[in-house]
């Protein structure tokens, strides 16, 4: 409570001019918080409903799981699932300079047989299992906050996975 | 969404553990009850945030917190009972020149607390208090007898 000026300094009074204001700023502040709280629950920030998203190479029968609202300074997983039997022994994997500018890819699961790194980006050599299928995860992390514009490409086949950072 | 529901569960359990802990927490601050609140604070953060070290995800748990704790201001209004499991009844402890040992006991609240009150309220002697009541806050209130 803020006393209303014209009260003397031992007397304090209910300014009710302020009162009412700030009960209205404090009912939209309120409201604020359970939209944002809602938003979160859904995932406009990462991590949910709205955030997760599934793309899948034209040709290549491969199909990317990852968070397209994510947050700068917090892990987040893209999963790489093989839905048919790829040619070759190995699976070869880039990630674009675009993405490597902005962040890292901590590491991956299972483990790349062969990395090799260019002015372009990072490229992953990836050896197949017997049933030529299964699931490759790897781990980003991005540093900046803004729109990154994701270039995946595998076995030759480029995919572009646009994304937004939070700070 | 992960952080909103680790937010809210840790507030609950940190509520739940808090209101079996000491109710007295805040008005007492003694040591014993002061270390409950630092290990609480420290303990409950790192489930929430975990390697999330962005503005966006402390300001969603924030978020989380506050509207949780605005929701239950609101529904314990509407539902005295969520009042009552959250903070609690006022309990006597002493009346009429007697103490209640179970209620005290239940309380973890002993005489030299309610003689801390006393004096604090220039009372100097027990039996000029007519009864002493735990507040829901863990204030302790103390009634006069009539004609002191």
């Amino acid at each position: 409570m803020v006393s209303d000026p014209e009260a003397s300094d031992i007397e304090v009074e209910a300014n009710q001019s302020f009162e009412v204001v700030w009960s209205r700023v404090q009912l939209v502040l309120q409201w604020l918080i359970g939209i944002i709280v809602c938003a979160g629950l859904l995932g406009v920030f990462g991590d949910g409903w709205l955030s997760t998203t599934t793309r899948a190479f034209p040709s290549v029968p491969l199909s990317i799981t990852y968070q397209r609202l994510l947050r700068a300074n917090a892990p987040s997983d893209l999963t790489l699932a093989i839905t048919g039997r790829l040619p070759g022994e190995a699976l070869e994997l880039s990630v674009g300079s675009e993405l490597l500018d902005r962040g890292s890819i901590g590491s991956t699961q299972p483990g790349a047989a062969d990395v090799s790194t260019t002015a372009q980006g990072v490229t992953y050599r990836f050896r197949l299992g017997p049933d030529h299928a299964g699931h490759v995860m790897l781990k980003l992390s991005l540093r900046q906050p803004g729109p990154v514009d994701m270039v995946l490409t595998a076995n030759g086949e480029r995919l572009a996975l646009p994304l937004f950072v939070y700070p | 969404m992960g952080i909103v529901l680790r937010t809210a569960l840790m507030y609950l359990v940190v509520l739940i553990l808090l209101r079996i802990t000491t109710r007295r927490i805040m008005r007492s601050a003694t040591p014993l009850d002061m270390v409950v609140i630092f290990f609480f604070g420290g303990i409950a953060t790192p489930p929430i945030l975990g390697d999330d070290r962005s503005i966006t995800g402390a300001l969603l748990a924030a978020c989380t917190l506050a509207g949780l704790h605005t929701l239950l201001s609101h529904l314990k209004r509407v539902w005295p009972v969520i009042g009552m499991i959250t903070e609690g009844n006022p309990v006597v402890v002493f009346s009429n020149g007697n103490w209640d040992r179970i209620a005290m006991r239940r309380m973890r609240v002993d005489p030299r607390d309610v003689m801390a009150e006393m004096r604090q309220q220039g009372i100097s002697r027990i039996d000029d208090v007519q009864s002493a009541i735990v507040e829901h806050s863990g204030a302790i209130t103390l009634v006069p007898k009539r004609g002191h």
